[in-house]
């Protein structure tokens, strides 16, 4: 690819126009693999897809326009605070509606950081949860026979099934 | 909207509930027979082990004053007290021995019995004594876990005709063995506490001058290393970066591979917190040495800032002892839940 390109554009899998820079897309290894195989000058009129829906690929290219320049060059420890900050802002949002898609997205774009951020996430918003709202969000049938429950429950006083 | 049948892929839902407390894991086994089933198999205990121990760091687990046992986490936020093991002994009569990737092994103050403890899952086991006869002697106990063998081991050695013997617990086979040295432990004796690496565990021992002594956790081979210089009884043993560390009031010197055994000096702070009354070093959390001011409290002294934080007031009393701790899911119980695959 040309030199002089700064920022390169994609389709969301609802098929928008999504502008990101090179430095943030180098963030994630299949597109950095694009950039380098892929001519993104003005003349060629081939838009990639990224199989992600507009509105979790909003907040993925948010997130690498924030983490890029931390990414290719080192930062100081103040700078480490300030995103640490940022990124509990950026992670406040609801599970099921774009959590999940978020670390669907991070995982199919091979973006560690974003990955590690969102389960940590998830994991410390499970936390709290009673079984039967674990259940729900994972979409998962509570398939222990009434025999079974029973046997958990002697051999592990005081848990339970809701 | 189509988030209702929107279902994460099994190998997401494995990375988010490695980052879940124990706690919480124990309560999730009722969500579902897979749960139930994947949190007993050896590939997510050594996948959660390797995350806490890796990613999360670790907390502190603290005795107090023989009787009371607390937990700091690893944001050094939160101090939660700990429920004593259960093992039919009053809190006061047990001993923390060393604590490792996420077992604990603890040892009755009174006739000497060993327990593994996980402080996460509560579960506390009884450790078989020895066939030995001499169970009775002096003698210096070690804990560690070997990554190489993967295996955690008690390492037992006591004073017979003048020399040092050696046994060794593994908990993969759940029997003892005793260890032939020959001549090298003749006339050699222990001193404090030890000290554990990944690789190896630690006891400074005499023999004409002050000596480490060294057990390679997976070889099981014992060396007898020169102390280097500077070296006193005040000096304590420490595991720093997973290397040797000699702790001595406010210098700090660490065992370098390529020096073969010589301590290279890494650090050296003096007159900092001196002037304050009965400063004790407890141990290394992280990067950070651990003091206790009695009566006052704890204090961190930050390796690489150079500076010193308070952590928490004195209530409880006394602090005995201060260790390293990672939370597993390891079952002292069933052998070879964990070392299989």
């Amino acid at each position: 690819m040309s030199s002089s390109v700064e920022a390169i554009t994609v389709l969301s899998s609802d098929g928008d126009e999504f502008k990101i820079t090179v430095s943030a897309a180098k963030l994630s290894k299949p597109l950095n693999w694009m950039l380098e195989d892929v001519c993104f000058s003005d003349d060629c009129d081939e838009v990639p897809t990224i199989e992600v829906n507009s509105k979790t690929l909003v907040k993925v290219i948010e997130y690498c326009e924030k983490h890029a320049p931390r990414a290719n060059s080192g930062a100081s420890d103040s700078d480490a605070e300030e995103l640490k900050k940022w990124d509990i802002e950026f992670m406040k949002m609801d599970v099921k509606d774009i959590l999940f898609h978020i670390l669907m997205a991070a995982n199919y774009l091979h973006m560690e950081g974003l990955y590690d951020l969102a389960c940590q996430t998830a994991a410390d918003l499970m936390k709290g949860m009673t079984v039967s709202q674990i259940r729900k969000i994972f979409h998962i049938k509570n398939d222990f026979s009434s025999e079974e429950q029973e046997q958990l429950r002697r051999q592990h006083p005081g848990c339970s099934f809701d | 909207m189509e988030d209702d049948k929107f279902f994460l892929p099994h190998e997401i839902i494995f990375s988010i509930l490695k980052r879940l407390p124990v706690k919480s894991l124990l309560r999730f086994r009722c969500v579902c027979k897979d749960w139930n089933d994947l949190f007993k198999t050896s590939l997510f205990i050594k996948e959660y082990l390797h995350h806490s121990s890796h990613h999360r760091g670790p907390s502190l687990l603290l005795q107090w004053d023989y009787s009371i046992f607390g937990m700091l986490d690893s944001d050094k936020k939160t101090f939660l007290p700990l429920r004593a093991p259960s093992v039919n002994q009053p809190a006061y009569m047990i001993d923390i021995i060393g604590s490792s990737y996420g077992l604990v092994c603890l040892q009755i103050k009174v006739g000497g019995s060993l327990f593994l403890w996980n402080p996460a899952t509560r579960e506390v086991q009884y450790v078989p004594r020895s066939k030995n006869t001499r169970w009775y002697q002096i003698c210096h106990i070690g804990f560690g876990f070997s990554r190489v063998v993967n295996d955690y081991k008690i390492v037992r050695t006591y004073y017979y005709l003048k020399r040092v013997e050696v046994e060794v617990y593994s908990l993969s086979t759940g029997s003892w063995k005793q260890l032939e040295f020959g001549n090298l432990l003749e006339g050699v004796s222990l001193h404090g506490r030890f000290a554990a690496t990944d690789e190896a565990i630690y006891w400074f021992a005499y023999l004409n001058d002050i000596v480490i002594l060294s057990f390679d956790m997976a070889t099981e081979a014992i060396t007898l290393i020169p102390a280097g210089p500077n070296i006193h009884w005040n000096v304590k043993l420490m595991a720093y970066e997973n290397k040797l560390a000699l702790l001595s009031g406010m210098k700090l010197w660490v065992m370098e591979e390529t020096t073969s055994g010589g301590f290279g000096q890494r650090w050296n702070k003096t007159k900092l917190i001196l002037n304050l009354p009965s400063v004790h070093s407890m141990t290394i959390w992280k990067n950070e040495v651990i003091y206790k001011c009695e009566p006052v409290g704890l204090y961190l002294f930050n390796l690489t800032t150079n500076k010193l934080k308070f952590l928490i007031p004195w209530e409880y009393g006394r602090l005995m002892s201060a260790f390293n701790y990672v939370e597993s899911l390891v079952s002292i119980g069933k052998k070879n839940s964990w070392t299989s695959s």
